[in-house]
């Protein structure tokens, strides 16, 4: 059994994390509905019960790093079961913005929100499935950012104003993530 | 006829066309208006996109989203369920916070947009039972589709969490299971019915192993049900499992199981064209839309 030293834990840590939404999490109690009812925690040593007392903890270093904030499929199960109202689902996305900070998110999370930056769409539009909508009588493009390149530009302004392009690690000028 | 504002999202209109237009022509049909909501954006994805990073982004994006239907003075459609959790939340959270609400329209007042608060956030499955109702669609089905075994599908974000959709209980919920007997179909139980598609959150892209292993627990089921088709209604759901059978068929393992938003079907039974409503598959449909095509109507 691994031995956990307090004394490398960060105190101020739980309180970070309620300011970036995972308000609740000094009720869990450590019952475990979380992780029992995770569609994630049957397919590999996923536990968000131990996401939640590491965090609680202050241990960081053995949440920010890690993948598995990465691997939640936000489904809510424990955010309804939870007897204690901890939001688990809160917690965790509140984990993924204090992570991001620190530069650990996955390419592929930032590749949605640079997508979301660059094309008002988390997926681009496609030459295959526009001839498909014009084939069925719809325009090749949805009435949507798609076909509106001003909502575009503000969707581009909220990014600026929140810092987003800087937390993803986005370049305006090649207008893509860079490495 | 009852209007919506409808907001279309991002995979339905641009991976899955045929979802779409199979919505927009039986809601025209069975009395349902639906108003484009013209230079919406991304609602922006409930656990992939700018939630992870900044709450209020997300909430801004969203309301941005929500005050193009307030100026066409309508409630929101969506189909998706990470669309109608993105809105919901967004527009419930908006509405009972004023200083949130504040900080946002300072955000909007930028594009010269203003968000009121004024509109309603509604899913499709929604709108189907309580605008068109579950006995018009029993009216139209009359009774064809008895004898097939229909999985369905509700989506995580369209019932959880329940303080925000306070739609039908997200432990046994029957809004789409009563839509779907509505065909003379049988509803399967089985125990992960209930379970999420393994596509949310980010985990579509992050970890395509993990996440469609997610996905095949459910498939394992539904193939030992004698299951004849999943029927869904998330775009993003529906290309977890129509496109996640043909990465499962790649690795050695073929489950089969047709895929099928629910309006695509109804639409079949409305007698429109294939090819206008469900032509757009990684998943062979061929052999069951034939069957559906073939039934005769047994009672009225």
């Amino acid at each position: 059994m691994e031995v956990i030293e307090l004394k490398n834990a960060d105190s101020d840590f739980p309180d970070l994390v309620k300011k970036f939404g995972g308000l609740n999490l000094s009720a869990c109690y450590q019952c475990g509905t979380c992780s029992s009812d995770c569609p994630v925690s049957t397919e590999f040593f996923y536990r968000v019960r131990r996401i939640m007392r590491r965090t609680a903890l202050g241990l960081k270093d053995k949440v920010l790093p890690e993948k598995d904030i990465w691997c939640c499929t936000t489904c809510f199960t424990c955010f309804d079961r939870c007897p204690q109202e901890v939001n688990p689902t809160d917690v965790i996305v509140a984990l993924r913005r204090i992570s991001a900070r620190e530069g650990y998110t996955p390419q592929a999370s930032r590749n949605t929100s640079a997508n979301i930056t660059k094309l008002g769409h988390a997926v681009p539009s496609l030459e295959d499935i526009e001839k498909k909508r014009e084939g069925i009588g719809l325009p090749a493009r949805p009435p949507t950012a798609a076909s509106h390149p001003e909502a575009i530009d503000e969707i581009q302004k909220i990014v600026k104003k929140r810092g987003i392009a800087e937390i993803i690690r986005f370049n305006w000028d090649k207008m893509e993530l860079e490495e | 006829m009852i209007s919506y504002a409808f907001y279309l999202g991002c995979v339905g209109p641009l991976r899955y066309p045929d979802i779409e237009n199979s919505i927009r022509l039986t809601l025209a049909e069975l009395g349902v208006e639906l108003l484009d909501m013209e230079g919406a954006t991304c609602c922006p994805a409930p656990g992939a996109g700018f939630k992870n990073f900044d709450e209020l982004a997300a909430l801004t994006v969203s309301a941005r989203n929500i005050s193009i239907a307030e100026e066409l003075g309508l409630d929101v459609m969506t189909f998706c369920g990470g669309c109608q959790g993105s809105l919901n939340w967004a527009n419930k959270l908006l509405q009972s916070d004023p200083e949130r609400k504040d900080r946002v329209n300072e955000l909007l007042a930028d594009m010269d947009r203003e968000y009121k608060g004024t509109a309603k956030i509604k899913h499709l499955v929604e709108v189907m039972n309580e605008d068109v109702g579950v006995d018009h669609i029993r009216e139209i089905a009359a009774g064809r589709l008895e004898g097939f075994k229909v999985a369905v599908h509700y989506g995580c974000h369209v019932l959880r969490p329940y303080k925000v959709e306070e739609l039908d209980d997200p432990e046994m919920p029957r809004m789409l299971d009563d839509l779907v007997e509505a065909w003379g179909a049988e509803s399967l139980e089985f125990t992960e019915k209930h379970t999420c598609c393994g596509a949310g959150g980010g985990l579509f892209a992050n970890d395509r192993d993990l996440s469609l292993s997610i996905m095949r627990k459910k498939m394992v089921q539904i193939k030992e049900l004698g299951g004849d088709m999943l029927v869904d209604i998330c775009p993003f759901c529906h290309m977890q499992f129509d496109l996640g059978q043909m990465q499962l068929r790649e690795k050695g393992e073929d489950f089969s199981i047709p895929v099928f938003y629910y309006n695509q079907v109804l639409a079949l039974l409305m007698g429109f064209d294939r090819d206008q409503v469900a032509f757009i598959e990684n998943t062979p449909r061929d052999k069951i839309i034939e069957r559906i095509l073939s039934t005769k109507m047994i009672e009225v």
